[in-house]
């Protein structure tokens, strides 16, 4: 009864809210995780589409078709999952006061990687990698260092931002 | 804080000038790292105190460090636990 009132209350003024930490406080972080999965992902898609070129699969190219839709799904669930632990562990509230975008930001992505994983539209892997680029910069950028862009040394050669660590 | 205390729970603290902390007491403190954290006094010392939480998986009073008093929010005096789902 009276948790009801609290809460009630709770929606009309809201209450400050505290953490118990009970996660272990590993403090590493880092985008690249997602990131790496986010390549991953358009690499399989580019995989995919390579086979779709064809008018007839063989046997192993059917069988190496279903295992490059499932790998794809793994990377785009693990790009969902990296993103929300730095979402949910590192940012704090003066991060979010620095960067008041970054909800929009991390569902924007959740979005984007089940797109990912619903088709097999080389665009939707770009675009996942467009805002989880976005939110690395925005990690690195709490984290006080400045970050560059450039071409991964690796298929499938796309854009990835990186921390500035010298 | 699990088990004692659980997401969603509400608590209310409550500091007076003249308060004092003992271990063993759960109070809310704004830790420079942690920010708005709630946690058990495990040890105190004249201008500080050390924290521990509940939970075996809890961040450990070395990585909390020594809490000045002036962080501390205040003690919980009252716990009003979210229904079980």
């Amino acid at each position: 009864m009276v948790y009801q009132i609290l809460s009630h209350f709770e929606k009309l003024i809201k209450f400050p809210s505290a953490s118990a930490h009970c996660d272990i406080p590993c403090k590493i972080y880092d985008p690249i995780s997602a990131q790496l999965a986010t390549l991953s992902t358009i690499r399989f898609l580019d995989l995919i589409n390579e086979l779709q070129q064809k008018e007839k699969l063989s046997h192993n190219e059917r069988a190496q078709l279903v295992r490059l839709i499932a790998e794809k799904e793994t990377h785009a669930a693990k790009v969902k999952e990296e993103i929300c632990i730095i979402w949910g562990d590192f940012f704090k509230q003066p991060q979010f006061q620095q960067f008041p975008d970054t909800h929009e930001l991390v569902h924007s992505i959740m979005l984007a990687a089940s797109a990912c994983k619903q088709h097999t539209e080389r665009s939707n892997g770009d675009k996942l990698l467009a805002l989880v680029n976005q939110f690395a910069g925005y990690f690195w950028q709490a984290k006080g260092l400045e970050t560059y862009t450039a071409t991964c040394p690796y298929p499938p050669s796309e854009q990835v931002v990186y921390p500035k660590l010298k | 804080m699990s088990p004692t205390l659980a997401s969603r729970d509400f608590v209310l603290s409550l500091r007076f000038p003249w308060s004092n902390f003992n271990p063993g007491e759960i109070v809310l403190v704004q830790h420079p790292e942690y920010h708005l954290i709630v946690k058990r006094v495990s040890f105190v010392d004249e201008h500080q105190i050390q924290l521990q939480g509940d939970n075996t998986a809890s961040v450990s009073s070395e990585l909390m460090g020594w809490i000045d008093l002036d962080n501390i929010v205040g003690k919980i005096i009252w716990h009003f636990p979210a229904p079980s789902s």
